[in-house]
């Protein structure tokens, strides 16, 4: 089953699919593409919430089940704990907490800013929505920053 | 429409991490200006959405599974989006990984995703929550006379 899939799918590929992807969503079901909406969906569906979007739970049944595809293309999926950078230099047990906080800033922040960056970058910003563009340049803006600060005050490591 | 929620999402997962968006290592590169892949996943992405995105609108297209007209309206830039991703920011400079990466990384069997995904989840519901608690303290404000 190995080497189905190339290392990497090249963006050329990839990009354009997403692309599509984006457009299919419309053209069939006329809705809009997010990833934390799904993931809102998924804790509604779970919780019998009245009013949960059942089609954005299905969204992200698909999104871990396409996932889990490509693992298995790839001969796994290979259970480990790998965090190829910060895992070097962070220990586990304060990694896993820091993960969680991460996590829950990029879950806070993407409600807040009414979407992530498969809401606002892909879709939105192919809709051309001020709202996303300005999201989109403030996640890549914030992000590049802090990743070449904490690099730099690192030395390097980070 | 389930169905379509599904086709797409299967296919948006594999695509994430087939291009190994999942690999927290090459969101590292990305954001440290390394590796212009990622960039160029999202350009040819938007290239080949906007146009046909506005095409559909234009020709006020009926999705057969959506019901009306496509009409999918720009959203002016308010404070809160940008304050939002700002925040979204920073977590993502830390994890190097975002929501749909990090369910694809828990999905090819790295258990470090499992903290992120919880964060997420805790991060909404913790949102929601104070959006729900504003709009109750907003409900019993006295109304203004007039």
């Amino acid at each position: 089953m190995q080497n189905v899939l190339p290392d990497r799918l090249p963006w050329y590929i990839a990009g354009p699919a997403l692309g599509l992807l984006v457009v299919a969503l419309y053209a069939f079901g006329n809705k809009a593409l997010g990833a934390s909406g799904a993931y809102r969906a998924a804790l509604g569906a779970v919780l019998r919430q009245p009013g949960a979007e059942i089609w954005r739970a299905w969204y992200f049944v698909g999104l871990f089940v396409g996932a889990l595809a490509v693992a298995v293309l790839r001969g796994g999926p290979t259970v480990e704990l790998g965090y190829a950078t910060l895992g070097t230099v962070v220990p586990m047990l304060y990694l896993v907490p820091l993960l969680f906080t991460a996590g829950t800033l990029m879950g806070f922040g993407a409600r807040w800013a009414g979407g992530c960056t498969s809401g606002h970058c892909l879709r939105g910003v192919s809709e051309l929505s001020p709202a996303s563009l300005g999201a989109s340049a403030t996640f890549f803006g914030v992000a590049v920053l802090l990743a070449n600060a904490l690099h730099v005050l690192t030395r390097g490591v980070l | 429409v389930n169905g379509l929620g599904f086709v797409c999402g299967l296919t948006f997962g594999f695509v994430i991490v087939a291009a190994r968006l999942s690999d927290d290592n090459v969101i590292r590169d990305m954001l440290l200006l390394r590796d212009p892949q990622p960039y160029l996943v999202i350009g040819s992405a938007v290239l080949v959405a906007a146009p046909l995105l506005h095409l559909l609108r234009a020709c006020r297209w009926r999705a057969p599974l959506g019901g009306e007209t496509v009409a999918f309206r720009g959203e002016a830039i308010r404070r809160h989006h940008l304050a939002g991703a700002a925040l979204f920011g920073i977590g993502w400079a830390i994890s190097c990984t975002c929501p749909v990466p990090a369910l694809g990384m828990l999905a090819t069997g790295n258990l470090l995703g499992l903290p992120v995904v919880a964060g997420l989840l805790t991060g909404i519901v913790l949102r929601d929550t104070l959006v729900a608690a504003k709009g109750a303290r907003r409900v019993f404000r006295p109304v203004p006379a007039g």
